[in-house]
């Protein structure tokens, strides 16, 4: 069984975007995504426009409007035509965790064998956290995350 | 903080930066419309015959209206989405004076009394006092020959 821990990514005035990182690895799952589209010509650019998206949310907040909802995490979706897909999961305005994601090739996610693994992990995410926090195990005070932030997978 | 964060962020072109700039001043722009009004998003969707997850998707800060589109909503929500710096300009204008058209009318009519007091004032200096009281080296005498009073 893989275990997971949820820590801090990156801090803003308004927002704390925090990440997953499998405790058998050095690098989380956000890191994992850009270091993989940025050496995509391909992609290069749709990575730009989540990386400066995520940077926007950072200075005005989370709002719920700025997602699409997938299942139990949310996705940040560049429209026009653009198929690459990065989920995260928001817990409010102001702490977002960011996961993974890649190239959504069909309609439905289950048939996207890249986006699907990323998808699912974040889903797991959302369910663990949206549970630990109802039972009190996990605390959201402001912009911070404490009690319990590791899980199995 | 990631490292790999900020050198990709460093790297995002202005192209895509000024994209979804515009696209956020958008959907905030019409979310201040819509709060103004006491709308919703549905509210919306209902106004334009979509469905409120069309409406949603435009929402979240990356999606590319087309004219046609924001033509629409300010149709639908009788407000303009978006203006041109030029229209803008104008239309401040515009409004400034119309606000400020009483206020500068008032200041004009004050000016003028003002004017008028002053310049009875200087006439009433020269027809009502003699000549000779009038300093010497307050007046000085013009390539014309006129007497003239000294600044």
């Amino acid at each position: 069984m893989n275990r997971y821990i949820i820590e801090k990514y990156q801090a803003y005035e308004t927002v704390q975007f925090y990440t997953i990182r499998f405790e058998k690895e050095n690098d989380n799952e956000t890191d994992k995504f850009i270091s993989r589209f940025t050496q995509s010509e391909e992609f290069k650019e749709d990575l730009g426009k989540i990386i400066y998206w995520i940077d926007k949310i950072g200075k005005t907040g989370a709002l719920e409007r700025h997602f699409r909802p997938e299942k139990f995490a949310v996705a940040i979706p560049i429209d026009s035509g653009y198929s690459l897909r990065f989920y995260c999961y928001r817990i409010n305005d102001n702490v977002l965790i960011l996961g993974n994601g890649g190239i959504k090739t069909s309609q439905k996610v289950q048939d996207s064998p890249d986006c699907l693994p990323h998808f699912d992990l974040m889903n797991h995410v959302a369910k663990k956290l949206y549970w630990s926090i109802k039972d009190n195990k996990t605390q959201v005070d402001g912009l911070e995350l404490s009690g319990r932030l590791k899980f199995n997978y | 903080m990631s490292k790999l964060f900020e050198q990709a962020l460093k790297q995002v072109s202005q192209e895509s930066k000024d994209f979804i700039d515009l696209s956020f001043d958008i959907v905030n722009q019409i979310h201040v419309i819509l709060e103004r009004q006491g709308k919703t998003q549905k509210d919306l969707a209902i106004l334009l015959g979509k469905q409120e997850s069309e409406v949603s998707k435009w929402m979240r800060g990356t999606h590319n209206f087309t004219a046609k589109s924001l033509s629409k909503i300010g149709t639908v929500l009788g407000e303009k989405v978006i203006c041109t710096p030029e229209v803008a300009e104008k239309e401040i204008e515009n409004h400034i004076s119309k606000t400020y058209e009483k206020q500068i009318s008032l200041l004009r009519t004050k000016i003028s009394i003002i004017e008028s007091s002053v310049n009875q004032l200087i006439d009433s200096k020269f027809l009502n006092e003699p000549l000779s009281e009038i300093q010497q080296s307050e007046l000085q005498v013009t390539e014309n020959n006129d007497f003239a009073l000294a600044a």
